[in-house]
């Protein structure tokens, strides 16, 4: 499966992505993202990993044209967006969808749900499609598992899940290539959940949609990624097959977070819990509050030496095909395929 | 200064002086945040002094006939009409008036009346102590009566919550010169209590002094009383049901230690913001209450004045009644970054 | 969402919003509207009539020369005034320049306030900070003195008078219309229509104008009943209408002039203009409440629409009336919780039940994870063990044995002696749960001198450095001096778990404490916790909805779903061989099991609101293995095996033990 994703277009490029947002007075500059690059193929999803404050969200809204870029390029099936005019954003942005996080946020209460799918087609620039708007947008809903008659009822009608299934359809109404999925399900019980995530992949399959899939949520996005692309304060700290990244982590951020999500079964969590004893140092409860040249991790990783806090690590390539950002990664492996053995 | 001020989310009642003066380059400000807060704001009033005044100086350019003209009449000739014109420095343009104006205002100079040829700054020291001691007055009413009312029905939610909802209402209603009649009526006429107009000079008899002012600060303060009250229960409630106040209350903390110290100091930024905005609107109440008691203050001069065109005096009368608006603000500032440890965002 | 908030949600049966499209049918249901509506209508109508119809009136100079100053007559239904005028004609009459004054100012700060406000709330950046200043900038300006300014430029000049009261008063409106505009530029929606490439004026029109209108309108009426009082102001300063004019503001000052003759002449201009500044005033409130009322109405609706059912309980017991021999459980069980209930009050009387029928026992020194999905009243029953059910809710059924006690029998005084001291709680939101107004030590010696008493505050001070350290907080004597904003999420919840700490209680109630929290500070949460636990013996009832920290955790599980208990057992045999269909469901929707390229296995629908249940199984309409006899009534709890607890008719069907069912569709 890798391979083949592999040799698929790529559909989403970002590349030495920055955003920058102005701090509180005297704080200075605050990068949301520094130097990003990652990549989204065709028929692909790529889960966007990372702890509060990581960048992961922001990365997604800066593709989405709603975040400020300092600096780096996003193309998109090939064409330039960071650049683009207005005009051709329009276009572009039927083929670039999103669904949110607060199904309760991203449905305005006071329009009924089939005027809000009929939104996009309101956009100057845009042919309105042949069959008309109203079938167009019932034949969203039907995606998703809806009847068309709910385009004409008012979102408090549903509920949390029903919702996002909405906000799905809405993503769906223009046939976009790319949906950015921001913490789609994070706000939904875990009975619910798990339809969301049933639905979005029958759509990938039907539909051939790409996701890039932003999420805290570990178990969630191992289940739904074929890739994945791990940041840790606004840069990307490992990147990769999926399968790759979690059986066998490169970076020491990456083993941290792997280790800390608790799993829900008692006797490999008890076994966890001892390995993480085992590695356990006091850096991590270190409050960071400025990132200085060198890695954005070092202050709290456990291997870091001088070199982490001078320079900032390139990325390399792994015989596995995951990228990893990190000055140390050759020493740890072997370290632990000895220990290992 | 003014750069920094904009850096700040401009506009709520107080984002930023805690953080503007923290700041990496006002380290030192930084330990003297008050001092800090007092100046930034005062800074503020010099655009506003400068917007007053230039605005003042418009509205009166489209003034038909000008000072000129009212103080010799219409018989007067030409030749003295000109003359006095030359004098006043009203053949000047706009703008050269208003740079001279300003030259000698911020000497510390702001004129000779018209009408009674006196200098402008003294005539308004003179009569500034009586405003002063009415808004001062109407102010701790308000504070005072509104902050123990608003704890008090928040406490007990009963028929004073109700009560105080149908006063403050009353209240909003009631024009503040309509009261002062009534009270006049009631209290000085029918009763002969207290003085129905007229002021006494607290150097003239402490007792005198204080009963000129009952009715006047009475007048002033009552209306807004009931909406200080009303705006302190909204803030007490809301945080009596808050988290903070629940965990406290999980953690054993004694129920009136939650009031008077967890709710009460969280509710006293509101309670300083809605005392501040009374007190801004309290200036103009001023001017309707000293004409209604006839009291000899700043805001029965602004109306004689006006009646007279008497326009040095009322650009003077301007920049102290904005002197007085913007220490409003100052104060609401101080006390507000003084009560509220987490200055937060607007 | 803080745990009270969600708890408030849950007793508003649903956090769902309904639109407002139809305010006026709202407001016209509310009496005191309608009546507000005429009256200001009767006056505006008289104001625009009246003196047309009358023009003597208002040009009349003097009047009857020998009946001045006389008192209400029935040739004078209001008297005369000084000068002989009758003063009901007159009131009519100044009712005009009156409503007139009105209408200037609403209309300038309609027309400047409401664009300004949308514009810079939605546009925000260099424009809101421009538009800021110069609002900063016209609210200083010390209003009556510029109206009278250009009073003396223009004589009397009630458009320009009352229209620079408008300018003055617009950015009032402004401000209010920009943070409206603002909190709706930050609604997903929003970002929704821009990804979707619509115009900035379509969003403005469709997403923020609705949003504004409510507030606007609101606004309007307040700003109506102070331009009146600013018109009858200045009026009764004699600068606004000509002298033989009459106006009401006139009519007062007429009346204090002749105050020693006749007091009556200050009434009936007077009360005009109370009154009307009063209807104003009743009609921004009714639409305010209409307003609110639009987004919380089908709240209330599903409230009223609750299906009545009998309560399993027999109320609350009488205080003391627990019999010695069902004086609880033995000295091995520091916590029992038996077929407890606790119903809230609906605003139309009878009762939605949030809880019944919950039991469990929590162990000295054991850690029992409460755990379900949000709603299922995991929350509630930790508030009702701490004593703390919000206004409206109450304990309907059964007991809470603590120490040999019933919590739910206490005095609110006995309450208190015990939260803190033996019962502590950590709640889901570390930010909020800190009083920001306070320094971290200050709040924790607080607690501690509560249950240490005689303890000098230095001494509390000292101790609440030595809690800070035990839960390990760097520098300690330094977090002491700061302020809860101060602190990241993580360090809160420590601060807040020493709290805990502080009257050395055997029970800790945690919950759902490390959902607001990253999941390295989450793992490093949970290690303190199973240390206090570890060193202190303390016993933890941990609510959480997440499987993998109750995997990590605890020792037993207690399973809720739908205000129900329907599972407890140990924490192995939940995970291996967990006996509830629910349970069996759940653990296998996680997607932490299910491999990658596969689907889920699902639970179709949703669960139901309190309020929604069902008669009999509450799970049964979800459930791949209900039958005709699930739905026929209640089912109780059973002890399928020792140490065991399921609620579940169908427990002993080995089918149960796997789910081979495997729902792909969706919701019903």
């Amino acid at each position: 499966m890798t391979a083949v994703a592999a040799e698929r277009e790529v559909l989403l490029d970002v590349a030495g992505l920055s955003v920058h947002y102005r701090g509180e007075a005297g704080a200075g500059v605050v990068r949301a993202v520094d130097d990003a690059s990652l990549q989204v193929r065709e028929f692909e999803t790529v889960g966007l990993v990372g702890e509060s404050g990581s960048g992961k969200t922001t990365i997604g809204r800066a593709v989405l044209g709603l975040a400020p870029v300092a600096g780096g390029e996003i193309s998109f099936a090939g064409e330039q967006l960071t650049r683009a005019s207005a005009r051709k954003r329009r276009l572009l942005c039927a083929d670039l969808q999103v669904i949110f996080q607060d199904p309760y946020s991203s449905l305005n209460p006071a329009r009924k749900i089939g005027q809000t799918l009929a939104e996009p087609f309101r956009a100057k620039h845009r042919r309105s499609p042949a069959e008309g708007v109203e079938h167009k947008v019932g034949r969203a809903l039907e995606k998703v598992g809806l009847d068309p008659e709910v385009a004409d009822r008012y979102p408090y009608q549903f509920s949390g899940g029903q919702r996002q299934r909405i906000a799905i359809a809405r993503a769906l109404v223009t046939d976009p290539r790319l949906i950015i999925c921001d913490e789609p399900v994070s706000s939904l019980d875990l009975s619910v959940q798990a339809q969301v995530l049933n639905l979005l992949r029958t759509l990938q399959t039907e539909l051939g949609l790409s996701y890039l899939f932003v999420s805290h949520d570990l178990a969630v996005v191992r289940h739904v990624s074929h890739r994945i692309v791990i940041l840790y304060r606004g840069r990307v700290m490992e990147e990769g097959p999926a399968d790759a990244v979690y059986a066998a982590p490169a970076h020491p951020y990456t083993r941290i977070l792997l280790a800390a999500a608790p799993i829900p079964d008692p006797a490999e969590q008890r076994r966890r819990r001892a390995d993480a004893a085992a590695t356990r140092n006091e850096r991590m409860h270190k409050a960071v509050t400025a990132v200085g040249a060198g890695c954005p991790f070092a202050a709290r990783c456990a291997h870091a030496t001088a070199v982490c806090e001078a320079e900032q690590p390139d990325m390399e390539t792994l015989a596995n095909g995951v990228r990893v950002a990190c000055h140390h990664w050759r020493e740890l492996r072997s370290v632990e395929h000895g220990g290992r053995r | 200064m003014t750069s920094a001020k904009l850096d700040v989310a401009p506009g709520e009642p107080s984002p930023g002086p805690l953080r503007w003066a923290y700041g990496s380059a006002h380290r030192w400000l930084g330990r003297h945040w008050l001092l800090g807060t007092m100046l930034r704001r005062a800074l503020t009033l010099v655009p506003l002094l400068l917007a007053a005044s230039a605005i003042n100086f418009i509205l009166i350019s489209f003034i038909p006939g000008d000072a000129a003209r009212d103080i010799l009449g219409d018989q007067a000739s030409a030749e003295a009409y000109a003359a006095l014109r030359q004098e006043l420095g009203l053949d000047l343009p706009l703008w050269n008036q208003y740079t001279n104006w300003l030259g000698a205002a911020v000497r510390g100079d702001l004129g000779t009346s018209l009408a009674t040829n006196e200098d402008v700054v003294s005539v308004i020291t003179e009569r500034l102590p009586v405003t002063l001691w009415l808004m001062v007055g109407a102010l701790l009413v308000i504070a005072v009566a509104g902050i123990v009312v608003g704890v008090l029905s928040a406490v007990r939610r009963n028929w004073i919550s109700r009560l105080i909802d149908i006063v403050a209402m009353i209240g909003f209603a009631t024009p503040s010169f309509w009261i002062g009649a009534l009270l006049i009526s009631w209290l000085s006429v029918s009763l002969g209590l207290l003085p129905a107009s007229g002021y006494v000079a607290f150097g003239d008899g402490a007792d005198l002094w204080l009963q000129s002012l009952i009715l006047p600060v009475a007048a002033l303060g009552l209306s807004s009383t009931a909406t200080v009250a009303k705006q302190v229960r909204e803030a007490m409630a809301e945080i009596m049901g808050s988290e903070y106040v629940r965990m406290a209350l999980a953690s054993g903390v004694s129920y009136p230690s939650i009031i008077f110290r967890h709710a009460l100091k969280n509710a006293a930024p509101r309670a300083v913001t809605v005392i501040g905005l009374s007190a801004v609107s309290l200036v103009g109440g001023a001017v309707l209450v000293e004409a209604l008691f006839a009291l000899p203050g700043l805001g029965l001069l602004s109306v004689t004045s006006v009646q007279k065109h008497d326009l040095p005096m009322i650009q003077g009368l301007i920049v102290y009644f904005a002197v007085m608006v913007v220490a409003i603000n100052v104060l609401v500032d101080v006390s507000y970054a003084w009560l509220n440890p987490k200055v937060r965002k607007g | 969402m803080t745990e009270t908030q969600a708890l408030m949600a849950t007793l508003n049966a649903s956090p769902r919003r309904a639109p407002a499209p139809r305010l006026w049918r709202r407001l016209l249901r509310k009496p005191e509207a309608v009546v507000s509506i005429v009256f200001l209508g009767v006056v505006t109508a008289i104001g625009v009539i009246y003196p047309r119809l009358r023009p003597d009136v208002v040009t009349q100079f003097a009047g009857d020369a020998t009946g001045m100053l006389s008192g209400p007559s029935s040739a004078h239904w209001l008297g005369t005034d000084g000068l002989g005028r009758d003063v009901f004609e007159r009131l009519l009459a100044g009712a005009g320049p009156t409503m007139e004054g009105v209408g200037i100012t609403v209309l300038v700060v309609l027309l400047l306030g409401m664009p300004i406000g949308m514009i810079a709330g939605f546009f925000g950046g260099r424009v809101d900070a421009m538009i800021n200043w110069g609002s900063d900038l016209v609210l200083s300006l010390p209003g009556l003195i510029i109206q009278l300014v250009v009073l003396a430029v223009y004589p009397a000049n009630q458009w320009l008078a009352m229209g620079a009261f408008g300018i003055l008063y617009a950015p009032r409106l402004a401000r209010i219309v920009r943070s409206v505009a603002l909190s709706v530029r930050e609604e997903l929606y929003v970002d929704a229509a821009i990804v979707s490439g619509v115009s900035w004026t379509f969003i403005l029109t469709r997403h923020v104008l609705p949003r504004v209108t409510g507030s606007v309108v609101v606004q309007m009426a307040i700003v109506a009943g102070i331009a009146l009082q600013v018109q009858t102001g200045l009026a009764f300063l004699g600068l606004l209408v000509p002298a033989p004019a009459p106006s009401w503001g006139g009519l007062i000052a007429d009346g204090i002039s002749n105050i020693a003759l006749q007091p009556w002449l200050i009434w009936p201009a007077g009360l005009a203009t109370v009154l009307t500044t009063l209807a104003f005033g009743v009609l921004a409130d009714s639409l305010r409440d209409a307003g609110a009322e639009g987004w919380s109405r089908q709240g209330s609706r599903l409230l009223l629409a609750a299906r009545r059912r009998p309560a399993s309980g027999s109320g609350k017991p009488a205080v003391g009336a627990a019999p010695p021999e069902d004086a609880g459980p033995g000295s091995d069980v520091l916590l029992a919780v038996e077929d407890f209930g606790v119903a809230v009050t609906k605003p139309s009387g009878g009762e939605t039940l949030l809880v019944e029928g919950v039991r469990f026992e929590v162990a000295p020194g054991e850690i029992v994870g409460l755990v379900g999905e949000s709603g299922c009243g995991k929350t509630t029953t930790a508030t009702a063990v701490m004593g703390l059910l919000p206004d409206g809710a109450h304990v309907t059924s059964g007991h809470i044995w603590y120490g040999g006690r019933d919590l739910t029998a206490l005095s609110e005084a006995e309450l208190r002696r015990i939260r803190g001291k033996e019962i502590a709680l950590v709640s889901q939101e570390p930010m909020v749960s800190l009083n920001p107004a306070f320094r971290i030590g200050w709040q924790l010696a607080e607690v501690v001198r509560r249950h240490q008493s005689g303890l000098s505050r230095a001494d509390a001070e000292r101790r609440a450095v030595d809690l800070l350290r035990s839960v390990h907080l760097p520098d300690p004597e330094q977090v002491a001096r700061r302020y809860p904003h101060e602190l990241s999420g993580g360090m809160a919840q420590r601060v807040s778990i020493a709290r805990a700490l502080a009257g050395d209680p055997d029970l800790l109630i945690a919950d759902e404490p490390t959902t607001a929290l990253d999941v390295t500070v989450q793992a490093e949460i949970l290690d303190l916790l199973r240390e206090i636990r570890h060193e202190r013996g303390m016993a933890i009832l941990l609510i959480t909805h997440d499987w993998g920290v109750l995997a990590d955790m605890c020792d037993r599980a207690v399973v809720m779903y739908a205000g129900q208990v329907v599972e407890d057992a140990s924490i192995e045999a939940v995970f291996t061989r967990p006996l509830h269909p629910y349970t069996t469901a759940l653990l296998e929707a996680n997607p932490q099991h299910g491999a990658a390229e596969e689907m889920l296995p699902t639970i179709p629908g949703v669960v139901p609101s309190p309020g929604d249940w069902p008669v009999g199984c509450h799970f049964e309409e979800r459930c791949g293995h209900a039958t005709a006899a699930c739905g026929e009534h209640g089912v109780p709890l059973e002890i399928p095996a020792p140490g065991r607890l399921c609620r579940c008719i169908h427990v002993d069907r080995p089918a149960l033990l796997t789910l081979e069912t495997v729902d792909h569709g969706g919701e019903r």
